[in-house]
This record gives C-alpha cells, sequence and structure tokens, in this order.
C-alpha cells in the first residue's frame, strides 16, 4: 500500500509534556495528602521460613497502625488479571498467612505520623519464626522429587491445583510430526541454552498513596501500567464496590513490564489506610525493590532438523523457568515462549514442552519481551550453527526459513493467532547487510592479533498486543473518551499507560490526524482516573500504539463524524461534502465545503456555537478491541571486539534495522531501540542477579553499588549506530503502524553472541558472556 | 533507616576534640559517597557522624619546591583541573580522570577514599607509586606515615580514633612524573575496579634506575608489589623476555580474592595484562 500523507503522523515535535523536562511532573512519590501517615514494610531476612506469631503491640504503643497477615483478607489472588480468570493461577495473600518464600517478601507493615517514626516502629514488630528451610536456588534441585515443597496446593481460576515437585504450571503444543520431520532432515543440531535474572532497574520504585473516603471508598495513586486492573482487583481483595475504587492515573518512571501486575506494595497501603481510617503513602527503596521482581529465567534444549538446501522439517524445544516465591505469570508466559518460538521459522513440525518451577528466589514478572530475547538466543544462536554446518550464509537460511507475511503468527501463545500482513524481513536483512559491510565478514579462523573484531547477524520481534480474530486467553482492548473544547481544542481521557516511550503523544498525534487539531491543542497527559475512564488492559505487549491508539483512532474518527454532522447543519450541506483540514496559518482546524475554501469554519467557531447554542459537547466514548497482533521485526547487526588477554568485550559499532509499519513519533522510536539495545547489551554480557546458595539472599543484597547495567559510555559512539526503518504499512494499526517497544530487544543478546563466535570462533549457550567466562573459554580452546 | 547524631564543625582543632571526645563512635564524612552507600546497606550504624566539609584549609593542592601537597578535603573533580597533579603525578591524574562519574568526582575526596581502606581505593593506588606520605593529627600529636604503611587490612588501617588526614604529600621528581594507571571495571564508567594497576618508572642509560608497581583489587588492600619491583631494579628495559618474568612474578605477588565481580583466578591473571599494557605504555 502506498504511503499516505500525514499532517502530524511520523513527524518530531517540541517536547510535549514539558513537566517531565522542568521536573514538575507528578509521580507517585510526589502525591502528598494532608494529615498523611507514612508507611514501611518488614521485610522476611529468611528464604523460607514458617510465620508462627507476629506481635505488633509495642509498635503500636509507640502510636503506629500496623498490619501482618491475620489483619488482611483471605482472600487468595493473583496480582496480573490480564489472563482470563480460569487460565491464572492464585497462590497469595496481601501479606503471607503462614509462612514466606523468598528473602525480601513482605510480612508486615506499619504507618506512622512521620517516616522516621515509622521505621523506628517497625523495629518493635517481633515475629515469632518457626520451622526455617535451606532454600531451594537452583531448578533441578527444586524439581527434585525429595525437595521441600514450597507450596501444597495452588488454585487455577476456582479449581484446586495440586503441586507435585515444585512444578508451578505446564505448557505442551504440538503441531504436525517431529518424528516423521527429523526423519526428512538432512542436518540435525541440538544445544542446551540458558538465560539469567537480571532486574528491571526501572528509574521508580514502586509507590503507593492511599486515601480512605468518607463514603467507604478509597483513592489511589500508585505506580502502575494499567489502572483498571489495579481498580478491579483491590475491589475483589478488599470488597469494595468498583464505583468506590478509584485509581489515579500517574505519570510513570519507567517499568520494563515490573509494573503489569498490581504491585505487592499496592495493597499493603491500602490495608494500612483502611485500619488507620487516614490518608498513607508508601514509597519503596532501590533494595526493595530488587527483592520485589526480576525477569524470568531460561533454560532451553532446542533441536533442530534441516534438509540439506537449508529448508526446516522439524524443532523440539524444551523449556524450564524457575519462577521464585510466586507464580505471577507462569502460564502465559509459557505459552508466550512457545509462540516466539513457533513464529520465527516454519519449523513445518514442531513441539514444544515447557515447565514452570516454583524456587525460593524472588518473584520473576514480565520484562522487556517476555521471554522473547530468552527464546530468541536459543533459536538464532542454533540457526547460526546449522547454517555454519549447512554451509549457508547465515542471512540465506533467515530468507528461507522466517515466517512472513501470509503466514501464521503466534501473538500471545498458541491461543491468540493472527496472519500476518506487513513484513519488512526480507529488506531488512538485505539493506541491513549492505549497511553492516556483511560482505567483507571474515572466518574466525581468519582473525589475528589480541584484539579480534567479529560481526553477527540475529532477527526477532514481538507482537503488537494480544488480539486475535478470537479472544484467547488474554484481555485485550483499549478506550477513551474524546471532546472538543469550546475554544477547538480536545481533550483525550483514556487510561492507557505511557512508560515514558511516547505513547501518549503518540495518542495525541492520532487525535490531531484525525480531527487536524494542532497537535499542540491535544490534551492527552494528566488528570484522568479509573472512574473518568473506561478500560484500558494495560500497556504491555507492546500495545501501547497498536492497540491503545488504534482504540483512540476509532474514537477520534466517531467524534469526526459528529463534528461533520453538526456543521453541516451549519453549512446547509451534506456531511460528505464537507471537508476538514488543519489550517497552519490560523493554528485551527478548519471545515468547509469542498472546493470552496474561503468559505471556511474555524473548529473553534464550531465549538462556540454549539457551545452558546446549547447544543451540546461534541464528543464521544467508546473501547476497542484490535483482532490481529501483527508482529513488529527487528533485525541487528551488530560488530564486537574481543580482547583475548583479558576476556573485555566492545562493542564499536552496530545496525539495527526495525519495522514498526508507520512510524508515528521517529525520534521516540528511534530512542527505544537504542535504549533497548543497552539494555540487551547489560542482558547480554554483564547483567545477572546471583543469589546465595545457603541463605537466599542476594550477593548484591540490594545494592545497585554492586548490580551494574551499562551506562552510555559502554554504547557505541551516536554516529556508530544506525537506526533505519522498513518501508512498511500495516492495515489493521492505526494510520499503518505497529509496535516497536520490545522488540527492539528480541535479538541483541543473539546477535552479540553470534558476532563473539565471529571473532574468536567459541560459542556461548549461557548468558550473560562475562570477560571472566570469555578468557576461561580462550583457555580451554588454546589447551586444547 | 537508622538516625544518627550529626556535627559539624568550623575548626581543624575541634574536630580533633571531637574525636578524642567521641572515639570510636565518630565518623568523619565530607562527600558521603562511602558513607551513604553505608549507611543504607547497615554496615555503618549508630554512629556520630563528624562532617568535616566547611573546614577549608583542609582543602586544596600546593604545590611547594620539591613537593605536592593536597588536602584530603581536595575532591577528585578538583585533581583533574590541577596543573600540579598532571605535571608532577601524571598517575594520580589519569586515577582521576577515570574515578566514578561526575556527580560522584564533585563529591568525593581523596582523603575519604584513602581512610575508607577499600582494597580497591582507586586513589590508594596511584598514591602508593608516588609513594606518599600522610600527615596525620590528633590533639595530642601529629605524625607523618608513608601511605604503605597505612592499610593494614579490608577496610582497615592504622588510624587510631583519635586521628585524622590532615595532609597527602609527594615529591616532585622524576620517577613521580612518568606514570601510568589502568582500571579494568565491570563497565566503563561508575564501576568498582575488578583489577587495577599503577606503576611509575624511571629509566637511564636504557636501565631501570626506579620502579614502583601498585595494584588494586588484587589483595586484602591496595598493594606495592616491591618482589617485581626488585626483580626489576637494574635491568635492561628492552632485555629478552623480561616482561613475561615479570608478569609471571606479579601474578604471584598478588594475593585475590573470589567476590561478586571476579573470581581470584581471573584477577591474578589479568593482574599480568595489566602490568604488561602499563609498562609498554611507559618504555
Amino acid at each position: 500500500m502506498e504511503k499516505q500523507q500525514f499532517d502530524f503522523i511520523g513527524k518530531s515535535f517540541d517536547i510535549k509534556n514539558i513537566g517531565k523536562a522542568t521536573g514538575k511532573e507528578i509521580y507517585t512519590c510526589d502525591v502528598n495528602i494532608p494529615g498523611q501517615l507514612y508507611a514501611v514494610v518488614l521485610r522476611s531476612p529468611f528464604p523460607h521460613a514458617e510465620i508462627k506469631k507476629i506481635d505488633y503491640s509495642q509498635a503500636e504503643k509507640m502510636g503506629a497502625i500496623c498490619i501482618s497477615g491475620d489483619d488482611v483478607p483471605d482472600i487468595l489472588y493473583n496480582e496480573r488479571i490480564v489472563s482470563i480468570p480460569e487460565k491464572t493461577y492464585r497462590d497469595r495473600t496481601v501479606l503471607p498467612k503462614d509462612k514466606v518464600r523468598h528473602v525480601g517478601e513482605a510480612v508486615a507493615a506499619c504507618a506512622a505520623e512521620t517516616e522516621e517514626e515509622a521505621f523506628m516502629a517497625l523495629k518493635k514488630i517481633k515475629v515469632e519464626w518457626g520451622k526455617k528451610w535451606r532454600p531451594l536456588i537452583n531448578l533441578d534441585k527444586a524439581m527434585d522429587p525429595d525437595a521441600l515443597q514450597i507450596y501444597d496446593h495452588v488454585y487455577l481460576g476456582e479449581e484446586r491445583v495440586d503441586i507435585n515437585n515444585n512444578i508451578a504450571c505446564e505448557r505442551n503444543v504440538d503441531v504436525g510430526d517431529i518424528e516423521e520431520g527429523f526423519k526428512e532432515a538432512d542436518e540435525i543440531v541440538e544445544r542446551t541454552f540458558s538465560t539469567q535474572r537480571v532486574y528491571h532497574m526501572q528509574m521508580e520504585t514502586k509507590s503507593a498513596v492511599c486515601v480512605p473516603e468518607a463514603d467507604g471508598g478509597i483513592t489511589v495513586w500508585t505506580t502502575s501500567q494499567g489502572i483498571h486492573n489495579v481498580r478491579i482487583l483491590l475491589g475483589n481483595i478488599f470488597n469494595i464496590p468498583l464505583s468506590k475504587v478509584n485509581v489515579k492515573r500517574t505519570t510513570l518512571g519507567g517499568s520494563f513490564g515490573s509494573s503489569i501486575q498490581m504491585n505487592s506494595i499496592t495493597p499493603i497501603c491500602v490495608a494500612l489506610a483502611l485500619k488507620a481510617k487516614r490518608s498513607v503513602k508508601l514509597v519503596t527503596t532501590r533494595e526493595e525493590d530488587i527483592y520485589d521482581h526480576s525477569k524470568y529465567p531460561l533454560k532451553t534444549i532446542l533441536k533442530i532438523g534441516a534438509k540439506k538446501d537449508g529448508t526446516l522439517t522439524a524443532a523440539h524445544c524444551r523449556v524450564w523457568v524457575e519462577i521464585g516465591g510466586h507464580n505471577i505469570q507462569a502460564y502465559p508466559y509459557l505459552g508466550c515462549v512457545a509462540g516466539w518460538f513457533a513464529s520465527l521459522y516454519k519449523w513445518k513440525n514442531l513441539k514444544y514442552e515447557g515447565t514452570a518451577v516454583y524456587t525460593n528466589k524472588v518473584p520473576s514478572c514480565a520484562m522487556q519481551g517476555y521471554g522473547n530475547p530468552q527464546i530468541n538466543f536459543a533459536v538464532e544462536s542454533l540457526i547460526d550453527i546449522l547454517a555454519e554446518k549447512l554451509d549457508m550464509d547465515p542471512i540465506e537460511i533467515r530468507l528461507k526459513n522466517y515466517v512472513g507475511k501470509g503466514d501464521e503468527f503466534w501473538g500471545q501463545g498458541p491461543t491468540v493467532r493472527s496472519i500476518i500482513r506487513s513484513c519488512g524481513v526480507e529488506e531488512m536483512l538485505i539493506e541491513g547487510s549492505k549497511l553492516a559491510g556483511w560482505d567483507k565478514r571474515t572466518l574466525p579462523s581468519k582473525k589475528k592479533g589480541d584484539i579480534r573484531r567479529g560481526i553477527g547477524v540475529a532477527r526477532g520481534f514481538h507482537t503488537s498486543g494480544t488480539g486475535g480474530p478470537n479472544p484467547g486467553e488474554v484481555i485485550d482492548y483499549s478506550g477513551a473518551t474524546i471532546k472538543i473544547n469550546e475554544d477547538g481544542s480536545v481533550d483525550v481521557l483514556t487510561a492507557l499507560m505511557d512508560h515514558g516511550g511516547g505513547t501518549w503523544d503518540a495518542g495525541a498525534k492520532v487525535v490531531a490526524e484525525v480531527l487536524k487539531v494542532p497537535y499542540s491543542k491535544v490534551s492527552i497527559y494528566s488528570g484522568v482516573d479509573t472512574r473518568t475512564t473506561v478500560f484500558d488492559v494495560n500497556t504491555h505487549a507492546t500495545r501501547g500504539v497498536y492497540c491503545g491508539c488504534g482504540a483512540i483512532k476509532y474514537v477520534a474518527e466517531k467524534v469526526k463524524e459528529i463534528l461533520l454532522n453538526y456543521a453541516a447543519t451549519l453549512f446547509k450541506d451534506l456531511p460528505e461534502n464537507l471537508e476538514l483540514t488543519c489550517n497552519e496559518e490560523l493554528g485551527q482546524a478548519v471545515i468547509c465545503p469542498r472546493g470552496i475554501p474561503q468559505n471556511y469554519m474555524t473548529l473553534g467557531e464550531i465549538a462556540e456555537h454549539a457551545h452558546i447554542t446549547s447544543w451540546g459537547t461534541i464528543a464521544h466514548t467508546a473501547t476497542l478491541r484490535q483482532k490481529n497482533c501483527p508482529p513488529c521485526f527487528i533485525t541487528h547487526f551488530v560488530e564486537v571486539e574481543v580482547n583475548t588477554k583479558t576476556g573485555e568485550i566492545k562493542v564499536p559499532r552496530a545496525v539495527i534495522m526495525g519495522d514498526s509499519g508507520t512510524i508515528i513519533n521517529p525520534d521516540l522510536w528511534e530512542g527505544q531501540i537504542i535504549g533497548a539495545f543497552s539494555r540487551g547489551l547489560g542482558f547480554s554480557l554483564l547483567e545477572e542477579t546471583k543469589y546465595d546458595l545457603n541463605n537466599g539472599k542476594l550477593e548484591c543484597n540490594g545494592m545497585i553499588t554492586d548490580y551494574k547495567i551499562p551506562t552510555t559510555i559502554d554504547m557505541p559512539k551516536v554516529g556508530s549506530i544506525t537506526v533505519r526503518s522498513a518501508h512498511t504499512y500495516e492495515p489493521t494499526g492505526p494510520f499503518g503502524a505497529k509496535g516497536m517497544g520490545e522488540a527492539a530487544l528480541s535479538s541483541v543478546g543473539s546477535a552479540v553472541a553470534i558476532a563473539i563466535y565471529n571473532a574468536i570462533g567459541i560459542r556461548f549457550y549461557e548468558l550473560p558472556i562475562t570477560p571472566e567466562k570469555v578468557l576461561k573459554a580462550l583457555k580451554e580452546k588454546e589447551g586444547r | 533507616m537508622v538516625p544518627f547524631k550529626y556535627i559539624s564543625p568550623k575548626t581543624k582543632n575541634e574536630v580533633l576534640e571531637i574525636l578524642k571526645e567521641e572515639k570510636v563512635k565518630a565518623c568523619i564524612v565530607a562527600g558521603c559517597t562511602n558513607v551513604l552507600p553505608n549507611i543504607r546497606d547497615k554496615k555503618i550504624v549508630s554512629k556520630v557522624l563528624v562532617d568535616i566539609s566547611d573546614i577549608e584549609e583542609l582543602r586544596g593542592i600546593s604545590k611547594e619546591k620539591d613537593k605536592v601537597c593536597i588536602g584530603p578535603l581536595t575532591t577528585i573533580a578538583e585533581l583533574t583541573n590541577s596543573e600540579a597533579i598532571s605535571k608532577e603525578g601524571e598517575v594520580l591524574y589519569q586515577a582521576a580522570e577515570q574515578f566514578a562519574d561526575p556527580i560522584v568526582r564533585n563529591n568525593a575526596t581523596v582523603g575519604g577514599n584513602l581512610v575508607t581502606a577499600s582494597p580497591a581505593a582507586d586513589m590508594a593506588v596511584p598514591l602508593l607509586t608516588l609513594d606518599a606520605i600522610l600527615k596525620i593529627e590528633s590533639i595530642e600529636r601529629k605524625r607523618g606515615v608513608r601511605l604503605k604503611d597505612f592499610f593494614i587490612g579490608p577496610e582497615k588501617t592504622i588510624l587510631r580514633e583519635d586521628e585524622m588526614i590532615t595532609g597527602i604529600e609527594f615529591e616532585s621528581s622524576n620517577i613521580n612524573k612518568n606514570g601510568c594507571f589502568i582500571k579494568l571495571g565491570l563497565r566503563k564508567a561508575m564501576a568498582i575496579a575488578v583489577a587495577s594497576i599503577a606503576v611509575n618508572l624511571e629509566v637511564r642509560e636504557n636501565k631501570i634506575a626506579q620502579v614502583r608497581i601498585a595494584m588494586g583489587s588484587v589483595a586484602p588492600t591496595p598493594i606495592r608489589l616491591t618482589v617485581v619491583e626488585g626483580f626489576l631494579k637494574n635491568k635492561e628495559v628492552n632485555s629478552n623476555g623480561l616482561i613475561e618474568e615479570a608478569i609471571n612474578k606479579v601474578r604471584e605477588e598478588v594475593d585475590p580474592i573470589s567476590d561478586i565481580r571476579a573470581s581470584a583466578e581471573y584477577r591474578r591473571y589479568v593482574s599480568g595484562i595489566l602490568f604488561k599494557r602499563a609498562f609498554n605504555k611507559l618504555t
């Protein structure tokens, strides 16, 4: 399809969200209510222990309000309600009632007039611990039939599920017949891969403020990627009608997936406020935050078969994930990993077996890709190995087998599938290889010297949202109210959340484009809550632009219809004969009869007319479910420099090709791709939350002085990162757009590992690839 | 969170009086780039924080005719802006430039870095090869101590509870002008060294007239590698196999541990590589 001409889409404007630039933006931790109490949380020093009794009488004598497991509702819940109820595992209460399952798990909390008093009171809370057990840290030990059970049983929807061998859930998928597929293969390769736990390191630590209202309701500000789900959960847990639970949409200081679920401290803050009958504020520290969430690690055994010409015939993928002390979303995670695996290449026959296992570690949750970077590392590494065995160019083998236009894409596991309608994979591989100088690539055996350069290519994708032709296991819809103000400016009321990636900017541009109102006159940035907005599931799954802004566009078009109908009465003409354009000189949208531009009225004049004649407000409210989940594609060409004397790895250059269909925010789009590259380098080379096997504590002790992520100067220099967009148009997306966010990270680790192989001829199957591992592998290679 | 008593004296004598009074309870603070994280990590509890950052007499760099004097309150950023440091003690200048990040460099002080006595201390390593002398005072007496005799263990020094560092000096000499500092970290900024090295070298008539080598993060304290120094002294700079033999001796002399950043084995190995890099840069 030809690209349309746009007034606002695809253009960069001055910073719209000026509050962030000036420091005036209000985040949850900036919210203060007169007379509020300050809350702090007592956390478990033990990885797995029985709570016999908690005595907080001494703390209450000091004037503090305290809660423990005995004070919170008996409701067993799952903090993430994005999946449908019958596919949601429930294993937790607001505070644990019988035992703790990881170091750092909240066991009690107290609120007092000042933060200092709260801390002093916290010290007076006495916990009588019962049995204490050695932590189950490793996957294999946790699955041992003789291992201690972390849970006896949990609930799946309303059904009781007994837990055996600490297996939280399993998921298997079969397509075709892999035995037949492997029989057809001329070459079969099999390897084991593993990726590590890493910490989200979002800028904002989790916070909450709760005001108990006079009518028995609550008003809550909290760090969240989706305020409506927080509302529903709080209503359910505390048995308050949803009309009396109001959750404010507050600007988010980043999240990377860590606030898809309702944060563990949110209901703690609410429970304290309800008990105190006073407003309570709870802001967590970085140390508490590191002990609150983590990326899902993944162990993968992957086997693939291909014919001599590179045609794939079968794949068998077995994965294990250790999820920590609570099951937040392991079941959909296993489904999504199956989907990312199934949608990378045309395997023809595939078998997938996934197992999630409880351990005594920080609960894992979604983080930038939801299993995608993890499984991509296995698949892309093994495809590279296969290409070498078949003596094929890595680009050629990918072009031969990729899942593209007309094929089926599993956007959210096996139950959410849609047909791919836009695909830039071929263009990105071919154009990218030219930009990266792929043809100058030499074999590892040709490299000389202490410092060796290598180049690697890997491709990936992510879904845009979780919609399919039929609703699957995942809830996915968004909505908005859009109204034209009396001066022709526009208010957009939506619960859609912006992580900092520009989702709101995109929403404003979409509205501006539909209504031809100058971008600066569209307001979307503040002042809404669950009471003033219709449902939006969450900004996750790279759905902000495709689903969130898709819904906004749908509503804006309805508003346009109402506007043109009303204008038609003023022009004494038919609405279809009227033309809506943006008049830059006037800084206004204008309407005129087609072909008679001098006979115009501005949107301001029309809106004012509607107002003074008491006609009403030109406005509309609706929700929309997207019925597709188009993949946004990415391709990474990464160059590395390996110092063979110290094992240090530098990344001097990268070419990154992205396919988002129409790009709504080009500057922020590029920023997301480069930002994800930085996080991807951390994932590939540096980051890991290591545990002490004996006491279950993090080796960094929660301190980021000992948990490093890459800095700006660990990145290639500005001119050495080339980011280019494919020329595609997604017919089902708003103005041809699909997502980017998580796709941008999916193949970084794979490309880096492949580039390291190209530099020194050594394959790495385990992330992160640290200098120490490189040096050890080099020594082993020399010793052979 | 832990409550603290906080005092902010205005003169050096006031500080020394407080130290005499509070003894082991006192904890001198200035830039706070180590103290605050240690408070958060509960490594420092129930101390009296004695904030000396207002005491101007302890701040600044001065060049006297045969030596350079650095006040303990001098920030790392001030070192990177000092001509005296870049000319007379380039090894310190290089280390200062690689220290943490600009925000930390603006706050962290040279004295604080030494007193913290981290095995990784980035200021200690170059000051060891400059053979710096510390001026130490208590209300009762003054003494001078060579930096190489100052550290006695991880976070342990010979400083008595009533003493503080009041000055750091090093000679203006040929060897001090020719130095090289290299730090190996897990990332390029804001990193605690996996291993670091400083070498100062004076070559006369193609022979090693004087050499000082110090390393960080490879022993319980920042150390001088005196065995390697002794081995190199009076050798011809370009003699065959010299570096290889020295590398082996470096690996023998260091005494690293395994921690969250690297294993002892890795540290021992890269110590040799760092030595080679630094030595080659100076010859």
